[in-house]
């Protein structure tokens, strides 16, 4: 027997927000093994948040995520008030729903542009791109950069938001300061136009996928910031019932837990899943933009056409952020007092990259006992896993460097939370 | 007040001092760590920021600076490496070259924020990194004894180079 173990390391300059590594094991022409390991932080801050006030998920959990901070904001403030018994005021919960369009145009933007164009566009990264289709770059920035401004206008700044805490926030934006963000905003829905039918000129290879969709459901607005979590398989729960319906499974090889569906299975969040289960809930603006999307449909199970959805996903936020601003009066308080009391609270919202639930346990004198956070990375790690086996069993004709090509541009459909933004840390093909 | 946010500088050069990376992930926050040691120490209208890192809000950050000087930690893993190394980047426009692709869970990185501003004529006027090398990147705040060891240093170095340009 033969062993053929190929280690590819990237060098040099290298962030540590989160790392991934994916093992491949071929034995005699047959893939026996595909494994995706991924070091997650939520563990960490789990532990790191028992004993500490209620007060601080928000600013704690915030840090899990230099691109979403907002989602672990929103959802560790929605638990933290339904265990206290705490309902936001309406015009408090359309800032944050603003807010959160703020983070959803800025992720996408850079995602659809900088990390998933490059691979339909046939250049290597977002540098050759920023060579070869400069105006593609220059108004990639633009349009990243209206979400930012969202974010520093209502969150305090764009890393981080400041400005979040339980109840609201601690300073409400006046009238004045949001309408300079209308006229860009209407540029960038435009904008946002252009890149659906830019993306839906790409050519996207074949590929079903068969996991079950979930994702949040509200019947009069695209869910982000609250919801039912729904599937299409039937699913239709409260998020309160999160934890009886679905499991995290320990996998050796990760520090991250896998979801599952209890006597479900696996199952998809993320774009794909709120696009297909929320279609009929799109702002008009974006359903027409969709409609026209070649191949895209109203149910989208190819995951390499997620850039299209997150394209008309980049319209909707716009087009709902610029409703929020239009009709947006100062609210009478910047926040509604929460004190504590001894319960648990549960909070699902959407981050860019899928659902994003929290629980959390806090006694009466606001001291959290347990907390549970579910990214969405976890929840479709099986999915993933699953996508590139049947991809590698696929394409093992191919050597090394293509497969590893092949597999980068295969997860970047899902956007991880693992460093995927160029290369993996580490690839490694055994060949026996 | 030394270190102020936008909106206070005085007409002069504008200098930006950026903090890149994670309090949370132990010596990954010494960029960070760094820029909040300085801040007492530097001149009036010198912009202090805290990022994730993320090249394109770097881009943003330094867009229109005279000079922009970026503290980051960093894994090598090739020598050299232990403390702190500076690279002038506007003045060895090579230095770069050997650097890989940011490790980041999705975005790009420093250096491709570097490479991204020469490409798009979005670098600030001067650009200098100091970069610390990472010991401990585990979860967790504070940092290792060994880059407790030399983000000292780091502030004299931040807080001379940014006397070469700031006002006052």
């Amino acid at each position: 027997m033969t062993h053929k173990v190929r280690d590819l390391t990237v060098e040099g300059l290298a962030r540590v927000e989160g790392e991934g590594a994916m093992h491949v094991v071929v034995t005699d022409g047959e893939v026996t093994d595909v494994r995706l390991r991924i070091y997650e932080p939520p563990r960490f801050f789990e532990a790191f948040l028992r004993g500490r006030a209620y007060t601080e998920p928000p600013d704690i959990t915030a840090r899990i995520c230099g691109i979403c901070p907002v989602a672990y904001q929103m959802s560790s403030c929605q638990a933290i008030e339904q265990a206290c018994g705490v309902t936001v005021d309406p015009p408090l919960r359309a800032l944050r729903r603003l807010l959160y369009c703020g983070e959803w145009i800025e992720s996408h933007a850079l995602h659809i542009y900088f990390l998933h164009a490059p691979d339909f566009l046939g250049v290597g990264s977002a540098l050759e791109l920023a060579k070869d289709h400069r105006e593609l770059v220059e108004k990639a920035l633009q349009l990243k950069k209206v979400g930012n401004d969202i974010m520093e206008v209502v969150g305090g700044r764009a890393i981080h938001p400041i400005n979040v805490r339980l109840g609201g926030f601690y300073r409400a934006p006046a009238k004045r300061e949001l309408l300079p963000l209308a006229e860009r905003l209407r540029w960038a829905r435009d904008a946002s136009l252009e890149t659906v039918e830019l993306v839906s000129t790409f050519d996207f290879p074949d590929l079903e996928i068969d996991h079950e969709l979930v994702a949040l459901h509200h019947p009069d607005e695209y869910a982000i910031t609250e919801g039912r979590i729904v599937s299409d398989g039937g699913l239709d729960i409260e998020v309160s019932e999160f934890l009886e319906h679905f499991a995290e499974e320990h996998v050796e090889r990760s520090t991250s837990l896998h979801g599952r569906m209890i006597e479900r299975g696996r199952y998809l969040v993320g774009p794909l899943a709120r696009y297909s289960l929320n279609y009929e809930q799109l702002p008009a603006v974006a359903r027409e933009a969709a409609e026209k999307a070649k191949g895209l449909g109203r149910v989208c199970r190819n995951p390499f056409r997620s850039i299209q959805v997150r394209a008309v996903e980049t319209v909707a936020a716009c087009d709902e952020a610029l409703r929020i601003i239009e009709g947006y009066t100062e609210p009478e308080r910047p926040a509604v007092p929460v004190e504590p009391r001894a319960g648990t609270g549960h909070g699902a919202t959407e981050a860019p990259r899928g659902l994003l639930y929290h629980r959390y346990s806090i006694d009466d004198g606001g001291i959290i006992q347990t907390a549970d956070i579910i990214p969405p990375t976890a929840q479709n790690q099986d999915a993933i896993e699953a996508d590139l086996r049947k991809l590698v069993v696929a394409n093992l004709e191919l050597d090394d460097h293509d497969l590893q090509h092949l597999c980068e541009q295969s997860i970047r459909n899902y956007d991880p939370c693992i460093s995927c933004s160029t290369h993996f840390l580490d690839f490694t093909v055994e060949r026996r | 007040m030394p270190g102020a946010a936008e909106g206070t500088r005085p007409v002069g050069p504008r200098v930006v001092v950026i903090g890149v990376g994670n309090s949370m992930r132990r010596d990954d926050g010494a960029g960070i760590a760094v820029v909040e040691r300085a801040r007492p120490l530097l001149p009036e209208g010198v912009e202090v920021r805290t990022l994730g890192g993320e090249a394109t809000s770097l881009l943003d950050a330094w867009a229109g600076a005279d000079l922009a000087v970026v503290v980051d930690a960093v894994r090598w893993q090739h020598p050299p490496t232990a403390g702190v190394t500076r690279i002038d980047v506007t003045g060895q426009p090579d230095a770069l070259t050997g650097f890989g692709p940011a490790a980041s869970s999705h975005g790009l990185g420093v250096a491709e924020a570097v490479a991204l501003g020469r490409a798009l004529d979005r670098l600030p006027r001067r650009l200098v990194l100091l970069l610390l090398t990472l010991a401990e990147e585990g979860h967790g705040e504070g940092l290792s004894p060994a880059v407790e060891g030399y983000a000292e240093e780091a502030v004299v170095l931040l807080a001379a180079e940014v006397s070469t340009a700031a006002p006052g």
